[in-house]
């Protein structure tokens, strides 16, 4: 990297070690979704009536299987990801698990039949 | 990718270093109270069969580019499909792209400063792939939740 960049390698070190000390980056592993045995993803617009929007959030955050949940502007109101074992499992988590949640008035779902780029480097740190 | 089995120790050794990958195979092994050759052996199967990846994130909140805007992509079905995942795929500022069966055909993610540098980036970039047929966006202004322990690892 120090090569590329055409920097100092101890320079590259302390930066690092600086973000990684401030909570700006972390260096972590990654599980491979298929791997694990989760070969199905869902991408689902929620739209919410009625209740707050971080009231539903919280009780979506109980489900291991929503992966993200991001609060959106437009048509629906928040934006998730469902992983699942088996199809049977998928549908059971949008059609019962989900949709029952007190305050969403409407699922929009897509299967996501093949993920051909997932870079998304970033999370939030507790 | 197909599923590949972990076993119980597996799982506790990524338990670990999806918290922080920086631990060492021996820290790992004193507090798993296992041979570090054990913990050595597990990782290199591992990564060797590309269940897992090692990398650096950020966090979300210092990101200087904070909205994320969800892009669905209808394509001209007289033009080849993959090239427009090809395409999608190639752009530096585009962190997702999955076909989809229902809402669109092709979902891409990136990361926008404002709405008018979504706008520069739809009309100068996205436009103009060829076969790409209508777009509708999506802007999220707040992450609840993002599980970073998790990925598509793509050959």
């Amino acid at each position: 990297m120090a090569e590329r960049l055409s920097i100092n390698e101890a320079t590259i070190r302390s930066r690092l070690r600086k973000l990684e000390k401030s909570g700006a980056m972390r260096v972590v592993a990654r599980v491979d979704l298929g791997a694990s045995g989760y070969p199905f993803t869902a991408v689902v617009g929620v739209k919410i009536r009625g209740r707050a929007i971080d009231d539903v959030a919280a009780d979506l955050l109980k489900i291991p299987e929503i992966i993200s949940i991001l609060v959106v502007i437009g048509r629906n109101d928040l934006e998730i990801q469902v992983i699942a074992r088996t199809m049977d499992a998928l549908d059971d988590l949008l059609t019962n698990t989900i949709a029952s949640i007190d305050g969403i008035s409407g699922l929009e779902k897509a299967l996501a039949t093949k993920v051909v780029k997932y870079v998304q480097p970033w999370g939030s740190f507790e | 990718m197909k599923e590949i089995e972990f076993s119980e120790m597996d799982r506790k050794i990524l338990e670990h270093l999806s918290i922080d990958a920086r631990q060492s195979n021996r820290e790992i092994a004193r507090e798993l109270n296992v041979a570090e050759g054990t913990v050595r052996q597990r990782l290199k199967r591992l990564m060797e069969e590309r269940a897992i990846e090692v990398l650096a994130i950020t966090s979300y909140d210092q990101d200087a580019e904070p909205l994320i805007a969800y892009l669905w992509i209808t394509v001209d079905t007289s033009h080849p499909f993959q090239e427009v995942l090809d395409a999608l795929s190639a752009l530096d500022d585009v962190t997702y792209v999955a076909s989809l069966v229902g809402r669109a055909d092709i979902l891409a993610i990136t990361w926008v400063r404002d709405p008018g540098h979504l706008a520069e980036f739809l009309h100068n970039t996205i436009d103009k792939i060829p076969g790409v047929a209508a777009i509708r966006y999506e802007l999220a202004h707040r992450l609840i939740k993002h599980d970073y322990r998790v990925t598509h690892i793509v050959a």
